[in-house]
């Protein structure tokens, strides 16, 4: 079953064709990473599959449902949730609170509320510092906060924006972690990062941007050696 | 609909106002009894004492109090910066004094009309203003009432024009001490509420939007209802301290719908502390006992408040709640 389908969507910032005519699908269940050189349009794709942006033309379904003209919070109610590259927590509330938001607008009970918190905090190795100001955290443990923020929601579908990116090692492998759960239990995810390397262990598609059009698609190994990929990055071959 | 079922309903509003953790109403509750301390001490000063001057400034500071701490409900938990506040508090007034010159209405029911309309007028006000960002919603707040004021000098006969009305009902018939239990009771209830919210989980979502609009969203959270929402609220409480302020001075005129009359809550709070709701009481109280002292001089007062205001923006920006949890912090440690 397909849980996301775009057909052809296309969007412009005055004369900048920001994404132009991209279509992608997704089964349940699969993760699809999407890569491209820096103003490829990945950010742009992310903020209109989630409502942030309107598209010019074209659509986007999600689990049946039409979503083109929804708003960001409409969309976040039918499951799918999303990160962003710059962290987007509140710095003056704690790290219980924020988990608690997330909690407050899904269909949980209230007297599970604080159940629920908890088990997600746990679930986040975020249980030490609950009361410590998000603003406070280090990087690592921002991220993950986002992340179990978005799984709070109970989606079928995540779009991590970059979530790697300025990690150290360890991080990457806690990050990493917490995603391999999220699969497990069935969350479909679109992860959008530069590193190519870790993506790779944790998707079954790879989707090449560059300039606003999806230049290559397959399984990671085959889409890294398109020679339309490697002329995306490293620039055209006959002037080397 | 399905959300208007009464099980729903009550659900609902456990789950935005009345849940808590047990830790947090710990911390909670200490607040409401210094409220209640406040008012009791109030309450026995003005039982014992026969000093009307006195019991007219603490009328004005409370009614004052209650019009900062609306203020702050949408400026400082919600980050949404009015201009325009004097438009739910002289407009109230308006409301209020005008049904009972014209048609004789019952003051009771002059507050009670005054409050549901302005309430509805600013949640539908709220709907398309929450679109706005920064400057542009401050400058809309700051519009609106000098519009008001345009119509009313536009009907001398029906509204008063630049004269304003006098001559309707007073508050408790003109008892000042009957009065002064009145507006103790109604700032008291109010503020609890204020309070209430603010730390409510509905408090907790008001903030977010403050913090950070996107991430609200991307969490599911409908901003621009909750924006309303918040500044109706805010509207209820600044409309009650106004029809109850015109019913007690017994005048009303376009002063009331001057942008300084919508300053006045914003030096308040910026004072006592923004966000704190208790702050904003405190800032009420310092510059409305200085406003008895400074009416020989009119015009050095805002100047007075002014340079006050940058010096605490510059020196405390958390106002003086900041300084006593600074100073609560350094002991602990």
């Amino acid at each position: 079953m397909k849980i996301l389908q775009m057909n052809r969507v296309v969007k412009k910032f005055g004369a900048l064709i920001a994404v132009n005519g991209v279509s992608i699908d997704l089964e349940k269940g699969e993760s699809l990473g999407i890569a491209g050189p820096n103003g490829s349009g990945k950010t742009t794709l992310l903020n209109l599959i989630s409502g942030f942006l309107k598209s010019d033309s074209g659509e986007i379904v999600f689990n049946g449902k039409k979503i083109t003209k929804f708003t960001p919070h409409k969309i976040v109610s039918l499951g799918m949730a999303r990160t962003f590259q710059i962290p987007q927590n509140s710095h003056e509330l704690t790290v219980y609170d924020n988990i608690k938001l997330a909690c407050l607008i899904k269909s949980i009970e209230v007297d599970d509320f604080e159940k629920k918190i908890k088990e997600m905090l746990q679930f986040g190795g975020l249980y030490q510092m609950r009361n410590e100001f998000s603003g406070n955290l280090p990087l690592g443990h921002l991220r993950r906060l986002e992340l179990v923020k978005a799984l709070c929601t109970n989606p079928d579908l995540i779009l991590l924006d970059e979530i790697f990116s300025g990690l150290s090692h360890k991080e990457i492998t806690e990050v990493m972690a917490l995603l391999k759960d999220a699969v497990k239990n069935g969350v479909s995810l679109i992860i959008v990062e530069h590193l190519l390397k870790v993506l790779n262990k944790i998707i079954n598609r790879l989707v090449i941007l560059d300039m606003g059009l999806k230049i290559a698609e397959g399984s990671p190994e085959k889409v890294v050696n398109n020679d339309q990929v490697v002329e995306a990055y490293l620039g055209s071959m006959s002037y080397a | 609909m399905k959300n208007l079922k009464r099980g729903n309903l009550l659900k609902n509003l456990k789950r935005y106002l009345f849940y808590r953790e047990p830790d947090k109403w710990k911390k909670e509750y200490r607040l409401y009894i210094l409220l209640l301390i406040i008012a009791v001490i109030e309450f026995l000063f003005c039982f014992i004492s026969d000093d009307l001057w006195w019991i007219r400034i603490l009328i004005v500071c409370n009614l004052y109090a209650l019009y900062s701490a609306s203020w702050d409900l949408l400026g400082g938990v919600c980050g949404q910066v009015s201009l325009g506040h004097a438009l739910f508090f002289g407009g109230a007034g308006y409301i209020s004094a005008l049904l009972n010159f014209h048609y004789g209405l019952p003051i009771l029911i002059g507050i009670l009309i005054s409050c549901v309309v302005l309430t509805a007028f600013a949640f539908f006000l709220g709907l398309p203003l929450s679109r706005l960002k920064g400057p542009y919603f401050v400058l809309v707040t700051m519009v609106i009432p000098l519009i008001i004021i345009s119509i009313i000098t536009l009907f001398p006969l029906q509204l008063g024009g630049e004269g304003g009305i006098s001559g309707f009902n007073l508050l408790a018939g003109g008892d000042i001490k009957a009065a002064f239990y009145i507006v103790l009771v109604v700032t008291l209830i109010s503020v609890v509420i204020i309070l209430f919210i603010a730390k409510s989980n509905l408090g907790l979502i008001i903030q977010t939007i403050r913090e950070d609009e996107r991430g609200a969203k991307s969490m599911g959270i409908n901003t621009a209802k909750y924006k309303a929402i918040t500044f109706s609220l805010s509207a209820l409480f600044a409309a009650l301290a106004g029809a109850l302020y015109t019913l007690f001075m017994g005048t009303i005129g376009p002063t009331f719908l001057l942008p300084i009359n919508s300053v006045y809550p914003i030096i308040m709070t910026i004072i006592g502390g923004i966000g704190t709701t208790l702050g904003p009481l405190i800032g009420a109280y310092i510059i409305m006992i200085l406003d008895q002292y400074l009416q020989t001089v009119p015009a050095l007062r805002i100047v007075i408040y002014s340079v006050v205001t940058i010096l605490i923006l510059r020196f405390a920006p958390s106002g003086l709640m900041g300084l006593v949890s600074r100073f609560r912090k350094g002991r602990t440690a």
